[in-house]
């Protein structure tokens, strides 16, 4: 196996003529942080798209961002924190829990898992972001879809296709973002001691009032038991989060504070707030936990029977129920049976994130497809990689 | 801007395909005679008017199934057609095709607060959600000017936007699942209660494919919370260059307003003879700013915003102070199709995204044209998204009026696309801008979006003649004709 560094677009393009020539397959790949994520996939060649990086356009007053495909999230970080802006989706780093170095990461390799964090359910993912990028597709062809500009309907909504693909439709080459102004401040109301049950009713309530929250999280004491100084105890945390304008963020955190205070609500500001949810998207105390990771997007409602009938060992949920981290022992069957079951009946979505190789290969990683649903993915790589060129087998068996 | 010709072979079948629908469905669900046909010879974009082999009125997904599995079967083509509001040619007739009407798919299927969302046939109006759950304080908030008419199926066919999705999103971002037939009749279940999708993003693909991959039967939306308070700023400049500055500025200053609508002078005038918003008259050009919030949320951004404006020399500033007078700021603007209809007999409305930076450069190109060839043209601008509707004044009735104003109209979406823009922000391409499409992608590019049909809908049943342009590509660019003042739905609301 070697390992191709291209520079530009064109070397992308050459690399798949190549491939497209002696029948090879090519493994897409950043700077390789997510490796753990997606079924194991064997190539005969590696695309390596890390040295495809560097600004081309950012206008803050725009609101756009525009940068090649390998350029690191760490710099693009930097560039918004710069002009008080940021991405919409809250980027975390899952490198450490990959087992991969943290701040890494590329935004190709973010947009190609749709990773997105806390404040996912307010401000959207990457697909939501993504407003146009160049690629090479699986007929060696570079080619554009989108657009540079934040309202655009024209042509069909690659762009949506391209995250979440995993690099199964082609490398991208170039991408432009929507991005936003950084909130002025934050502020987190926690609770203690709540089943999850319990929090996640709460959740869900504050999530259906006008009070704009933009974290509504839930970690069991085995996670938050993790957290450094008063915030480590073995007991649930909750945690709501305000972020805008300084007197919007000051007068909700107050409200709610009022609100619970009887169960014993405290406020965490600026920097000890913004820890905390970096540390919840990071998948931070998740690391710490030794054990088999399934992931589960779901009905809110649905969250608190989920977990009831599935029974982690301990579980971080997000988005006020709609996303789950549940840990379970590990063990050869990766308990996929009861997981991929207990999501089907109620709706949901797993994920097996943290699993070996074999487990990986063995159970799935993603929720399978109903027939109609894996029909039309199969037609759609055909139609961007008709020789399976780009990471075979990632997604799924042939995808 | 033409149809492509029929198939003459399926016209000649009229009669067997007319028989072989009523045999598949319900009496009354299949209506062939040319009486009843005018009705739907056309949507929004009158400039065309054709009607189809037969409209056909599903009242299920298994007719829908049924009429697709047969048409693909028979050879014959499928326009679906939710309200037929299209301002882009999306729903227009063909002459070898039958109509889908999804009319009669109009119930709300399902209000569940418990996880924010709302599920509803794809006949239901935009607004008809809203209405469904404001009485506890949520809504729908994508709100196109047609909110009243235009239904859900069309906006996830057309990625319908609105004055707040600078905010609050297009269709796409507040759509969590459909239920959609392939030509095939297979019912695809796509998305549903998640908050992110596994697998391919399929919903993100057929959501604004403009009925080209499918015809959806089924609709999840996410609802929000309504926020406690909106108001309205009326903010006056005293030129288009300074109006573009403050919406800049105010973006810069890290507000992102729940709606950012600039008009220009004539538009102004035109909004005010029509139904006296109370907008200031000597002022070159007028922004409304809405922000929305808790009450301290909104004083404090409206001392921001008007801050802002008054340093980048706005002329006037007032802010709404009821609810009564937030809805009438918003009752000119929402009339500009209306309004501007009242001031010339003909009308070309264009659609195209500028980066808001080119806003002043591109206003007076427009302007130069304008003088060039003798037509007024009227500017009214989604400035926070940089969403630009120019509506070019013409009389039909005058020799060679026609044809200057479609020429003015390529002109200004050709100088969209070379100021690096795109072709249509929110229409859709449709007809109108099919041919224009080269414009602004590559054979690749095409190639590309046409393989991805081609995985849905191998036959090229579904729509045809719409979006991608044929190989006859003439000049024809994207605007919107109304002929006459008598253009279809003067009663609602636009842009």
């Amino acid at each position: 196996m070697t390992v191709i560094w291209v520079y530009n677009a064109q070397e992308a393009a050459d690399a798949v003529n190549a491939a497209l020539a002696d029948g090879t397959t090519l493994s897409v790949r950043g700077r390789d942080t997510k490796r753990g994520l997606g079924r194991p996939v064997a190539t005969d060649h590696v695309l390596d798209i890390s040295r495809l990086a560097g600004t081309i356009r950012y206008e803050p007053e725009e609101l756009i961002l525009t940068v090649k495909a390998g350029t690191p999230m760490t710099d693009i970080e930097m560039m918004l924190r710069e002009q008080r802006q940021i991405l919409p989706f809250e980027p975390p780093d899952w490198g450490p829990f990959f087992g991969a170095p943290d701040r890494r990461a590329t935004i190709g390799g973010v947009l190609a898992a749709d990773v997105a964090g806390p404040r996912r359910f307010k401000t959207g993912a990457p697909r939501d972001a993504l407003l146009g990028f160049a690629a090479v597709n699986g007929f060696g062809e570079i080619y554009k879809a989108g657009g540079k500009v934040v309202k655009n309907v024209t042509g069909y909504d690659l762009p949506k296709l391209m995250c979440g693909s995993y690099g199964t439709l082609g490398p991208l080459t170039e991408v432009t973002l929507k991005v936003l102004p950084a909130p002025e401040r934050e502020d987190t109301i926690i609770l203690r001691g709540l089943t999850a049950p319990d929090a996640l009713r709460l959740l869900r309530a504050v999530a259906g009032e006008p009070l704009d929250a933009t974290g509504l999280a839930h970690l069991t004491g085995e996670l938050a038991q993790h957290l450094e100084g008063a915030l480590g105890v073995a007991e649930g945390l909750t945690a709501i989060r305000f972020e805008g304008a300084r007197e919007a963020v000051e007068e909700r955190a107050a409200a709610l504070l009022e609100r619970y205070r009887r169960g014993g609500a405290r406020r965490l500001g600026g920097e000890v707030s913004r820890q905390l949810w970096r540390r919840i998207g990071g998948l931070d105390l998740l690391v710490r936990e030794p054990g088999i990771v399934w992931r589960v997007a779901a009905p809110p409602f649905a969250a608190a029977a989920i977990a009831g009938e599935i029974g982690p060992n301990a579980a971080q949920y997000d988005w006020a129920g709609g996303l789950m981290w549940l840990l379970l022992d590990d063990a050869p069957h990766s308990h996929a049976s009861l997981v991929r079951a207990v999501a089907a009946r109620h709706n949901a979505l797993s994920t097996l994130v943290r699993a070996s190789d074999e487990q990986r290969t063995a159970h799935g990683v993603f929720q399978p497809q109903d027939e109609v649903i894996a029909r039309l993915t199969r037609d759609v790589k055909a139609a961007f990689d008709p020789n399976g060129v780009f990471n075979p087998g990632r997604m799924f068996e042939g995808i | 801007m033409h149809l492509p010709p029929p198939d003459l072979s399926i016209v000649a079948r009229r009669a067997d395909i007319v028989a072989g629908l009523r045999a598949l469905l319900p009496d009354g669900a299949v209506i062939a005679d040319d009486e009843s046909l005018a009705v739907y010879d056309c949507d929004a974009l009158t400039a065309i008017r054709q009607k189809p082999l037969c409209a056909v009125l599903p009242g299920t997904t298994e007719e829908v199934a049924a009429i697709l599995a047969f048409c693909r079967d028979c050879g014959v083509n499928v326009v679906p057609r939710g309200a037929g509001t299209s301002l882009s040619g999306g729903a227009i007739p063909l002459g070898d095709g039958i109509l889908l009407v999804m009319a009669k798919l109009n119930r709300v299927l399902d209000i569940d607060y418990e996880n924010r969302c709302v599920v509803v046939q794809p006949g239901v109006t935009n607004l008809a959600i809203t209405k469904a759950v404001e009485e506890r304080g949520f809504y729908y908030a994508p709100d196109p000017s047609s909110q009243i008419a235009c239904s859900i199926g069309g906006n996830v066919a057309e990625n319908s936007g609105g004055v707040h999705c600078l905010k609050y999103g297009l269709t796409t971002n507040n759509l969590l699942g459909v239920e959609m037939v392939l030509i095939d009749g297979t019912v695809a279940r796509i998305g549903g209660k998640c908050g992110a999708p596994s697998g391919y993003d399929l919903l993100g693909l057929v959501t604004g494919s403009e009925g080209l991959l499918g015809v959806v039967t089924e609709v999840t939306v996410r609802i929000l919370p309504k926020p406690p308070l909106a108001r309205a700023m009326l903010i006056g400049f005293p030129s288009i260059a300074a109006a573009g500055e403050a919406v800049a500025a105010i973006i810069a200053a890290g507000i992102i307003p729940a709606g950012l609508e600039l008009m220009d002078r004539i538009s102004v005038g035109a909004m005010e003879a029509f139904c006296a918003p109370g907008y200031p008259l000597d002022a070159e050009a007028v922004l409304i700013a809405e922000l929305d919030g808790t009450a301290v949320e909104v004083d404090t951004l409206i001392a921001c915003v008007e801050a802002v404006a008054l340093r980048a020399g706005a002329t006037s500033c007032r802010a709404s102070g009821s609810e009564a007078e937030r809805l009438k700021i918003w009752a000119g603007r929402k009339a500009a199709f209306a309004a501007t209809g009242r001031i010339a007999p003909d009308m070309l409305c264009m659609d195209g995204t500028i980066p808001r930076r080119e806003l002043a450069s591109v206003l007076e190109r427009i302007a130069e044209m304008s003088r060039a060839c003798g037509l007024p043209v009227a500017n009214v601008f989604h400035a926070g998204d940089g969403n630009l509707h120019p509506l070019i004044l013409y009389d039909v009735m005058k020799p060679g009026d026609l044809e200057k104003a479609e020429t003015f109209g390529n002109d200004i979406l050709r100088l969209c696309v070379e100021v690096g823009g795109v072709l249509t922000g929110e229409h859709g391409v449709g007809i109108e801008k099919r041919d224009l499409m080269p414009a602004m992608f590559d054979a690749e590019d095409l190639a590309q979006q046409q393989r991805v049909k081609c995985a849905f809908d191998p036959t090229h049943r579904l729509n045809p003649g719409k979006v991608f342009p044929t190989l006859h590509a003439c000049a024809e660019l994207g605007r919107v004709h109304i002929h006459g003042g008598a253009f279809r739905h003067p009663e609602l609301p636009r842009l």
